[in-house]
């Protein structure tokens, strides 16, 4: 019997899990506060010496909160899943929203009226004063055109932190934060007084010094509080759990752990001020297994039942954090997501298994608490146990879309590829989605932009305009191209231009930070910062990168292929009515879905000829004549106009044309090419931290929001619907199978596309049930992975539960499904992410 | 309609396909404006079919997997069939075969060798409820099935369907006779279902056992339970 099913989990595990379901999220202001008053106290000093007051006053002052049955604490807010704002990256989204937060369509977040007016106190300091308006003083007027036009958009990194770290928990662990002083002291030592870089340097020692401080100092009130609650505690159990906390958070994170329970807590707090420092979302927790497995392996009093239950409130946590974004962003990132990304398996430094028994209990953890966070990953080798992959297998079954699997045997050596060395590449961890890093060395700013390349192609079949507007550079119009190949010159130079001003996008961005608002807490746990004396956000890390992602691949293969055998090679059209027809949509309203047939003429009947018909009644004497009716209302005898019908010939024979997806080499290949001139055309730039750029393939949910962006495609896409999901084929065009579709998708060299690519699958779950489904299941990864492959993830839910939960949300609050890089609550997702997220392929072996 | 140069295709018949007028030319299915009509199937030499599988290759090896021959009755396409196994069988595969064995012994002998896995129908041991519901006897297929067992491990399929062959006394016969063959370990109970109706209005065909009612779960135990009385494995649905 391969499947063996997961425990239950503990009483109180169901309890905290209650508390995160049932929770409303809420804006509050305290960190606002703090900070404020703490840049007002700072007026004179440099950038990082105010950033570590500000974190001082912070770690000294945020309320402390503890919440009912936990034991392992430290919040961010007051009340669960909720968000405090950090206004020194941009704020003006946030009063805009005052009044609409509450009722959004996606992820809402209460604003209670004596927060909102603390929050407007404290956004009148701030203006000129952000990270977000420094970058934009910086970008040139066609840089800011690309982006309003929706070419890509740096908006992640623009408005708020930038996070996407993987800090050195184990350091910490073993040395606690009083280790990292003495480092820090060291290094002072060391300065060499005759170099004047020692300037800069001291000043970023002394931040940290201060920073580090007040760390201590912010878990010692949690020690505090934990005995208060003690002391008017009734319940004897949870009176003695409460002294326990207050021992723990007495001891650590200020010194190193003694037993497993200090390292969970140790992490703990190390994760949550991680992220009261900074806005920066997917702060991933990385290689977890390899990190705490010494401290349970050496602990001889703990039971495997409560060294479990401890684990899972550590995934209960991780579902507490939570972050607000304009509305425009929380339709990319639906879901109230975070990102934390935490793995399991893989290889050690030295290439052997890395695979032990706390890799086993992340996914008991997952089956437990079965909510969004964390983004729970595994890595697989060539040597990865089969015990281990069929596990993984199970938990994927459930359906909760973890774990996804990363495969590291492309990912090594593209990384490699990018100047990291060997050892450090076989520690790999993922970054928020699907971006791969080595741990605690890297800055890779992996999230740093979204590039529509559909719309760079939309845009290179109108000569470079948008609209009226030349956006781009001057090139033939569609209607003079003669071959295949005048088409690709023309796309390569405006793909050559919009990737060019996405690097000064970028660029701007990353300057801001550094000028603005470096990260003293943060730099101290990343290397080499403390040896070189300087942030993270200045250049500090030994691996430095900047990821922008392109989505939209498959739906530009497919337009191409299709565009070059029907108009150039079969001969079934000319550009010029191939361009005719995108422009009028096919035919169709625009914002129609793909299964609703062109219009009849009733739908065209507008107010205004009604009234001008009932007018010419009453003005007739009440007469009139329905022939003369017919013509004002421009009703047609027949229900298809001889126009019309043209675009529907056209729309029919692109539409059919064969898609990416279904493992036919010279349609896959057209993608491949696409995917290719982008992340060739990335790579040719470098960001002020002395890195280079490498492109990613992957969405978060972007797809859906940015395809309102693109007008109608050749592939058949009409405007305005969604696009293709990461390197995932298009809606519900894999037809030929999940072996088809991997196929099609490994053939895109994805060891070009270093900052990850993301193939979501879906199945049914009778096709993955029983030994033999799980065996089906892990030869398919395996056999994606031979071919190349770098990640895939799974929705394992029915169409039917799917839509019942949209008829029905709240019965259905602990559905959690897959949407790009992690997963969400079903119901919380705006319907038109459902809708996509619904449409994609069903397989079945 | 227009594209119809048949004139297969009319309003009296409800805009269906007169099937003894049509050619298959495909000409309809491309203009069809909802895409009702669809062409399914394209002739392919072996060498093309085989070019197809080899996509999957990775995942035959992966699953400890291979290809299955399916039909219709693969038997009657039998040289196809056979260089199809032969080209299989070059590329390291291993081959499962779907048949009735209702073929002439030569056949049997030509193709088996080929064939890693049969998946045998026996429908019933009854030789004139075979011929009633089947149009021939089953005299052949008893005796191939010797010949199949010897030749190639061999699972033993029942479509099981009311009326026909899902009594006890039915499936025991067809159980015994499996413990003549040989080595035989499993034996397949196929519940009849009623996907398949939709397919015949389709093609303008009579469904004729529409008052036909599929199986209780109940009913299909007792079944499963006298198959495994017998020293069988059984699985339902296969």
């Amino acid at each position: 019997m391969i499947e063996k099913g997961f425990s239950k989990p503990t009483a109180r595990v169901e309890r905290l899990k209650k508390m995160i379901l049932d929770a409303t999220p809420y804006v509050e202001s305290d960190r606002a506060v703090l900070v404020t008053e703490a840049y007002k106290e700072t007026e004179g000093m440099s950038p990082i010496m105010r950033r570590a007051k500000a974190d001082e006053k912070i770690f000294n002052n945020l309320p402390v909160t503890i919440r009912d049955d936990e034991l392992i604490v430290g919040a961010i807010t007051k009340h669960p899943r909720s968000t405090e704002i950090c206004p020194e990256f941009s704020y003006d989204w946030v009063e805009k929203e005052f009044d609409t937060m509450a009722t959004r369509v996606a992820d809402p977040f209460v604003i209670p009226k004596e927060t909102a007016q603390e929050l407007h106190e404290v956004f009148k300091y701030w203006p000129g004063k952000t990270t977000s308006e420094l970058a934009s003083s910086y970008m040139s007027q066609e840089t800011k055109d690309c982006q309003a036009a929706g070419v890509f958009t740096v908006g992640n990194y623009f408005y708020g932190g930038v996070g996407h770290v993987c800090v050195d928990y184990g350091k910490v662990l073993e040395k606690g934060f009083r280790g990292i002083i003495a480092e820090v002291v060291d290094a002072m030592m060391k300065m060499d007084l005759s170099d004047p870089s020692y300037i800069k340097k001291q000043q970023f020692y002394n931040a940290l010094i201060i920073t580090y401080n007040a760390a201590i100092n912010f878990a010692h009130r949690y020690a505090d509080e934990a005995r208060r609650l003690a002391a008017a505690e009734t319940n004897s159990t949870r009176k003695a759990e409460l002294l326990q906390i207050a021992a723990n958070c007495d001891r650590v994170p200020e010194n190193g752990a003694r037993n497993f329970y200090e390292a969970c807590q140790s992490f703990w707090f190390i994760q949550s001020m991680m992220q009261i420092e900074s806005s920066g979302h997917s702060i991933s927790p990385g290689r977890f297994d390899q990190y705490m497995y010494p401290y349970l392996a050496a602990d001889k009093n703990i039971s495997k039942e409560f060294a479990q239950e401890l684990v899972d409130c550590i995934w209960i946590k991780l579902n507490d954090v939570n972050k607000t974004r304009d509305e425009v962003s929380a339709q990319a990132f639906a879901g109230y997501a975070v990102f934390q990304n935490i793995g399991a398996g893989g290889q050690t430094p030295d290439g052997l298994d890395a695979t032990n028994e706390v890799s086993y209990m992340m996914m008991d953890a997952c089956a437990h608490t079965k909510l969004p966070a964390p983004s729970f990953s595994i890595r697989v080798w060539q040597g990865t146990p089969d015990e281990f992959l069929y596990r993984a297998c199970e938990l994927a079954r459930i359906g909760l879309g973890v774990p996804a699997m990363y495969n590291d045997e492309v990912i090594i050596p593209a990384l490699e590829n990018r100047g990291v060395s060997l050892e450090d590449a076989r520690e790999y961890c993922i970054i928020g989605c699907v971006e791969p890093q080595c741990p605690h060395k890297t800055e890779g700013w992996h999230d740093a932009a979204f590039f529509n390349v559909a719309k760079v192609l939309d845009i290179t079949i109108h000569g470079g305009k948008v609209g009226d507007k030349q956006l781009g550079p001057v090139v033939p119009d569609m209607c003079e191209w003669k071959t295949i190949d005048e088409f690709y010159d023309a796309f390569q130079k405006e793909m050559a231009y919009f990737v060019q001003h996405l690097a000064e996008a970028d660029n701007c961005v990353d300057i801001a930070h550094a000028e603005r608002c470096p990260l003293p807490f943060q730099s101290a746990m990343v290397d080499d910062c403390i040896k070189r004396g300087k942030s993270v956000q200045e250049g500090g890390a030994i691996y430095n990168f900047t990821g922008p992602q392109a989505f939209g691949i498959a739906d530009s293969g497919d337009s191409i292929y299709a565009m070059n055998k029907h108009v150039f090679q079969d001969k079934d059209m000319t550009t010029c009515q191939l361009k005719e027809a995108l422009d009028a949509n096919f035919g169709r309203p625009v914002g129609a879905k793909a299964n609703e047939t062109a219009s009849c003429s009733t739908d065209a009947i507008t107010e205004q000829k009604v009234f001008e018909a009932v007018k010419k009644v009453l003005g007739n004497s009440c007469n009139i004549d329905m022939s003369d009716l017919q013509k004002m209302c421009g009703v047609k005898d027949t229900c298809t106009g001889a126009s019309s019908s043209e675009y529907d010939n056209i729309y029919r024979l692109m539409d059919n044309t064969e898609s990416f997806g279904n493992d036919i080499d010279e349609v896959d290949m057209v993608s491949r090419k696409i995917a290719r001139i982008y992340c060739e055309e990335v790579q040719k730039y470098t960001n002020p931290r002395g890195g280079q750029f490498q492109a990613g393939v992957y969405p978060v949910s972007a797809n859906v929001l940015f395809g309102k962006d693109v007008g109608a495609l050749p592939d058949g896409r009409l405007a305005k619907q969604p696009l293709a999901d990461g390197v995932s084929p298009r809606q519900g065009k894999d037809v030929k199978g999940p072996t088809a579709a991997m196929n099609s998708v490994a053939k895109l060299d994805h060891f070009l596309a270093s900052n990850g690519t993301l193939l979501n699958q879906k199945f049914l779950p009778s096709a993955l049930a029983g030994d033999t489904g799980l065996q089906n299941f892990a030869s398919v990864v395996r056999s994606y992975f031979d071919h190349k492959g770098m990640h895939v993830q799974f929705n394992v839910v029915d169409r039917a539960t799917l839509l019942a939960a949209q008829k029905d949300p709240d019965k259905y609050k602990d559905l959690v499904v897959r949407v790009a890089g992690y997963s969400a609550q079903f119901v919380v997702l705006a319907k038109e992410v459902q809708d996509d997220i619904i449409s994609r392929t069903e397989q079945t072996f | 309609m227009k594209a119809c140069k048949q004139g297969a295709i009319s309003p009296d018949n409800k805009g269906l396909v007169n099937r003894d007028l049509c050619i298959g030319c495909g000409e309809c299915a491309n203009v069809c404006p909802t895409g009702a009509l669809v062409l399914k199937g394209t002739k392919m030499t072996v060498q093309q079919v085989v070019m197809e599988l080899r996509k999957d290759a990775t995942s035959y090896r992966r699953s400890s997997g291979g290809i299955t021959i399916s039909g219709g009755e693969p038997l009657v396409q039998y040289d196809f069939t056979l260089e199809l196994l032969k080209a299989a069988k070059e590329q390291g595969w291993h081959t499962a075969i779907e048949t009735t064995a209702y073929a002439d012994g030569k056949v049997i002998e030509k193709v088996l060798p080929y064939v890693d896995l049969a998946l045998m129908d026996i429908k019933s041991m009854n030789p004139e409820v075979h011929k009633k519901f089947t149009g021939v006897s089953n005299e052949i297929i008893l005796q191939n099935a010797v010949r199949v067992s010897e030749i190639t491990q061999t699972v033993i399929r029942v479509p099981t369907i009311p009326g026909v062959n899902a009594e006890e006394e039915d499936i025991l016969a067809i159980s015994r006779f499996a413990k003549t063959l040989h080595n035989i370990k499993t034996i397949h109970l196929l519940p009849y279902h009623t996907y398949g109706e939709n397919k015949y209005e389709l093609l303008g065909r009579d469904y004729l056992m529409k008052d036909v009612m599929t199986l209780t779960p109940e009913k299909i135990q007792a079944l499963k339970t006298v198959v495994e009385g017998q020293g069988f494995e059984c699985i339902i649905g296969g």
